[in-house]
């Protein structure tokens, strides 16, 4: 059958919107589901650039070369054919953008330009101002639009996808939303389903992900039977801004530009830091490392923050340091670091040019996610995904820039891909006979149960908390003890769950009820990461452990799988496609030091 | 304090322990209007939004009595997404940048009022459905047309400035302050400066250009562009700096050269 | 692809276009006219005489002056009840103008009908009930007995300074709306230009109705004397009042 096909995508971010472009364009038809409009989707806060070996400065780039950036800055976690097939098919990525309009800036001759960026030597990253992913993200969401008025993309925004339906082979044949006004339940048949939901930061409470980056639908889709890989590589950007809702990003530019980082020697010291005198204060990383100093590598500066913080030495007590920049010219600073240091004036009211900024390092990404082959295919027939969500592509860390480019690369295999399942899959109705009724009333049940439960327990304080352990045991330095401990406590939290009163009476649009259901699905992947970790006794990109501070090829150059089942996420070791790269240590120092942002 | 004519920005020098967030509450659309004040902690970084999260974790008004938690849009918390917007002491912007602490200064007094945006159905208490905004960027074929996503090239080349002319116009993230502020904008009697400048942001573009009249004729409907008042409260308060009031301009120059006397080149 | 206008579009620039030309240009006219009173009757009401032997002159003040006015502000006052102002909220200058186009709008409105009545057609009770039109010979003295009243002089001088700002912001609009003046430095020395323009034409709008009840209106009388043509001074009696 070559038409009349219908593909359900959930998440219109980027990788959502380019599955659903390629989908339109083959002549299907699409049924987006999305939490938020998504012109609002996360993509949108995405800052530096899309990577692509365009080789425009003569400096001899290629896909080969970004495909070995890639690896390894991923320190070989990833399988390296889909990371080939994503830098050859980059430029050609960046020019389709070029022709749908994004302002993208350019050379003197009306080029595009690229920029250097954190992990290469080569200039790559094809930017447009300071905002290219919202700029990417709106010149999909323009084209995606037009198939609207078409009639191929049926948008339901302010759905949230709260379960796969699974026939009696385990295929999956649609899946049931929820509308977050009026609570409805809807199953929405499908011959195949793109999950593209994004990250999952919300586990960890405050981080630089939306709000609406909860990992929720995938959660869903991991307790239903998909494998999710490599959960425990959780990258943790060193500098970023810690609000009381959420953390935002400071550029690096700022150690970069002398900024000097330091907490008072005195624990609880509340003076305000302008009148802490220099000896008073306690320069941690030059004491350290007196020959880098503030300019430590990143992940070094990372650790080094959390962990004085972790020790109790953070601002009055608190998940913060100072980063001081007031020993500098305020002219100077407005010169070099004007935009960045507007956005910190912006959201915490202090302007950096007289008083130290606080920072804190801040859950940025997850590098892994749904499990998928190289074709976006999970291990749930009829299930592709695609973006952040899917763990294909940065093995055990992302370099800067190339998470816009997985995306769209995610999106534009998941659409053929899928397609051509739909095409093949056995479409009578016997398979499917009563399914959707069957799961859109389990799914009514547990709406019924969390409005009506009561047990004093406070569902947006069990979230704090679960985030606090989150934070505080699983993101940048991870001791086997902890992380035990804070299984222990996500078990805990679950129990506990089942108490929690909602406190909406009015149930027309309540966010109780919908927070109550991701906080859940939250859980268990917090529990997918966690256990991902403890079982991890190495170091490898993002993932640290003192106590295994090596990279142990020979036991985990291998995929962490996760499945579900009812006691534990049952864990299972897969391994790597090495074919291209021949793996070797990775060691920033001799490469020259890495930008970023 | 320095010398180079850059001040330090302001802070409250005597915060309150406590202020007051005095909240319209709407159970559903269509529902009566009523006031809910809330007393919160003080807390020298607290934004809207944070103060909003407090409220819902316990919400209990002033006079201690227990009611729903207020509902409100919110995604990416950066200023990017748009999704927050709301009115907030009488003024439209969004709720993740308005500093509790800055607010407090402005108004020199305890409490800080938040209002739904009122040129949108308000779905229940700061919520709005603003899908309009989005039917309006149909209408004026706010897109490139392409031969097909497959890959054929890069795009035309064009000069940094223009690419910089544009990316300030492709900063809209729909929020709907420009509407909101807008005196002639409400009851579909107008389009809008969103959709108008979005409209203008193609029509820039070498190749969609080429569409250009598509555009204008979705601009030149009854609540098409002569409905603007040139009151530029849209660029006042748009919180990206976009030159609303420019595009509206320049769309009127195409209008007048292309349309209203098109026929002279005929 | 062809380009569809709506109805709206069309009234609206309509609307644009009858504020600027016929009505516009003949407020400059009528200020002029009313400037030669500054010379004293004779010369006022000579002024009168020779615009009503205007050939066509029916025709124009129909076409020319009456639908394009009736037009004009009919319109108008649809375009002001579309307005939600909130210059209160949104304090700011062009704001601030935005309601006040609409607000002299609709003062002109009933300001204009009362001149017209009360000068034009004399239809005034209490007031006047000599028309003008007709009257050459007796408009000075009409006019004059009438600003002698102050509640009539200072209704004369508001309207005077809304017809001047209606019409000097409305040029403004006129150059915005079709596109003419884009930029934002254009459109501040523009703007700049109107509201100079705006209180020209209050000062001569404004001296022209002084000089009714003030030799030389608002200028030392030595400027007008010599140009002063003299003619016998008559009030008005009750014998001229005809009607």
């Amino acid at each position: 059958m070559a038409s009349g096909l219908k593909i359900a995508i959930v998440g219109g971010g980027l990788a959502g919107l380019a599955a659903a472009m390629k989908i339109a364009e083959a002549g299907h038809e699409v049924d987006m589901i999305s939490v938020v409009p998504v012109k609002r989707s996360h993509s949108v806060c995405a800052q530096g650039g899309i990577n692509g070996a365009v080789n425009t400065k003569g400096e001899g780039d290629s896909p080969a070369k970004h495909l070995d950036d890639t690896v390894y800055g991923g320190d070989f976690l990833a399988n390296q054919t889909p990371v080939k097939r994503m830098c050859d098919m980059a430029p050609e990525i960046i020019y389709l953008f070029d022709r749908m309009g994004v302002p993208f800036s350019r050379t003197k001759e009306g080029l595009l330009d690229f920029r250097r960026f954190g992990g290469t030597l080569h200039h790559r990253t094809a930017f447009a101002g300071a905002s290219t992913g919202q700029q990417l993200l709106y010149a999909l969401d323009e084209q995606v639009r037009k198939w609207e008025t078409q009639g191929k993309v049926n948008k339901y925004e302010g759905w949230e996808m709260l379960s796969l339906i699974l026939d009696d082979h385990q295929v999956c044949r649609g899946l049931v939303a929820m509308n977050l006004q009026t609570l409805e339940l809807k199953s929405f048949a499908a011959d195949a389903v793109i999950m593209a939901t994004g990250g999952p930061g919300m586990v960890f409470g405050k981080s630089t992900n939306s709000q609406t980056c909860t990992g929720s639908a995938v959660s869903a889709c991991y307790q239903q039977g998909a494998k999710y890989a490599n959960g425990e590589f959780i990258q943790v950007h060193p500098t970023s801004i810690p609000g009381e809702d959420k953390l935002r990003l400071m550029s690096e530019s700022a150690r970069g530009e002398g900024g000097r980082v330091w907490v008072p020697r005195q624990d609880g010291d509340n003076r305000d830091p302008r009148n802490i005198p220099d000896a008073e204060r306690l320069y941690f990383l030059e004491e350290k490392y007196p020959a880098y100093g503030n300019l430590v590598p990143r992940d070094i500066a990372t650790r080094e923050i959390f962990q004085i913080c972790l020790e109790g030495h953070g601002v009055a007590g608190e998940n913060q340091v100072y980063l001081d920049l007031t020993h500098i010219d305020p002219e100077t600073l407005t010169r070099k670091l004007g935009a960045i240091l507007e956005i910190y004036e912006m959201f915490v009211g202090d302007d950096p040019r007289y008083v130290p900024m606080r920072i804190f390092p801040g859950v940025h990404y997850s590098m892994g996610g749904l499990w998928v082959d190289s074709e976006q295919r999970t291990n749930i027939p009829g299930l592709f995904a695609a973006g952040e969500c899917d763990y294909s592509i940065h093995g055990a860390n992302r370099l800067g820039a190339n998470s816009l480019l997985s995306c769209v690369y995610g999106g534009f295999v998941a659409a053929p891909s899928a397609l051509e399942f739909a095409k093949n899959v056995e479409r009578g109705s016997t398979e499917t006979n009563g399914i959707h009724e069957a799961e859109v009333q389990r799914q009514q049940e547990i709406n019924d149960s969390i409005v009506k439960n009561e047990g004093g327990e406070n569902q947006y304080k069990l979230h704090e908390e679960m985030a606090k352990w989150m934070t505080d045991n699983v993101t940048v330095v991870r001791y086997n003890d902890r992380l035990k401990a804070t299984d222990e406590k996500l078990l805990e939290i679950q129990e506990r769950f089942g108490k929690i009163s909602i406190n909406d009476s009015n149930l027309w649009a309540t966010q109780a009820v919908p927070h109550a259901r991701q906080l859940w699905n939250m859980t268990h992947l917090a529990r997918v990461i966690t256990l991902g970790a403890l079982n991890r006794n190495e170091s490898r990109g993002a993932h640290y452990k003192p106590e295994f501070p090596e990279r142990d090829d020979e036991n985990f150059m291998k995929t962490t799988i996760a499945e579900y089942s009812d006691e534990s996420p049952v864990l299972s070791y897969e391994a790597i496609d090495v074919s291209l790269v021949e793996p070797r240590k990775r060691d920033y120092s001799s490469k020259g030091k890495a930008k970023s942002n | 304090m320095s010398t180079n004519g850059h001040i330090e920005k302001k802070r409250l020098e005597n915060p309150p322990a406590k202020f007051k967030l005095k909240i319209q509450r709407r159970d559903k659309e269509g529902a009566p209007i009523r006031w809910e004040t809330f007393e919160l902690t003080y807390r020298r970084n607290l934004n809207v939004i944070s103060a909003l999260m407090d409220v819902r974790k316990d919400p209990v008004t002033a006079d201690g009595t227990k009611t729903t938690p207020p509902v409100w849009d919110m995604s990416c918390l950066e200023q990017v997404c748009g999704i927050c917007t709301m009115v907030i002491d009488g003024r439209v912007r969004q709720s993740c940048s308005a500093l509790i602490d800055d607010l407090l200064l402005a108004s020199g007094g305890d409490t800080v009022t938040l209002q739904p945006m009122s040129k949108f159905p308000n779905v229940r208490d700061l919520k709005v459905d603003r899908s309009e905004m989005f039917d309006h960027l149909k209408r004026v074929n706010a897109w490139i047309e392409l031969d097909g996503s497959y890959s054929l090239g890069p795009g035309p080349q064009v000069s940094n400035e223009l690419a910089q002319d544009r990316y300030a116009l492709s900063r809209c993230m729909t929020c709907g302050c420009c509407l909101e502020a807008c005196p002639q904008y409400g009851d579909g009697n107008y389009i809008g400066p969103q959709a108008i400048s979005q409209a203008r942001l193609f029509n820039m573009h070498p190749v969609g250009k080429i569409d250009i009249d598509e555009r204008l004729n979705g601009l030149l409907g009854d609540d098409g562009i002569t409905n603007c008042g040139n009151a530029q409260n849209c660029v006042q308060v748009c919180p990206m700096s976009i030159p609303l009031t420019k595009s509206i301009y320049e769309t009127n120059r195409d209008i007048t050269v292309n349309a209203l006397f098109g026929w002279l080149k005929k | 692809m062809a380009i569809k206008f709506s109805r709206t579009f069309l009234l609206r620039k309509l609307h644009q276009i009858t504020g600027i030309v016929p009505l516009g240009a003949f407020f400059f006219v009528h200020m002029f006219t009313n400037s030669k009173a500054m010379n004293g009757e004779a010369a006022f009401e000579k002024a009168v005489q020779e615009l009503h032997d205007t050939p066509f002159l029916l025709f124009i003040e129909i076409f020319g002056i009456f639908l394009p006015l009736l037009f004009h502000s009919i319109y108008g006052v649809i375009i002001s009840s579309e307005a939600r102002s909130n210059a209160l909220g949104y304090s700011y200058a062009r704001n601030w103008f935005y309601f006040f186009q609409r607000a002299t709008g609709i003062f002109l409105f009933v300001f204009i009908l009362f001149h017209i009545l009360n000068l034009r057609f004399g239809l005034i009770p209490g007031l006047n009930l000599t028309p003008v039109a007709g009257n050459a010979d007796l408009s000075f003295n009409i006019i004059a007995a009438e600003f002698q009243i102050p509640w009539v002089m200072v209704f004369y001088m508001l309207g005077i300074a809304a017809t001047a700002w209606h019409l000097a912001y409305g040029i403004f609009l006129f150059v915005v709306d079709w596109g003419i003046v884009i930029g934002e430095n254009a459109q501040k020395y523009t703007l700049y230009a109107c509201i100079a323009l705006a209180a020209a034409l209050f000062g001569v709008g404004a001296n022209a109705a002084v000089s009714f009840v003030r030799p030389c209106g608002l200028f030392p009388q030595a400027l007008c004397e010599h140009k002063s043509e003299s003619k016998p001074v008559s009030k008005p009696t009750a014998e001229s009042k005809r009607f």
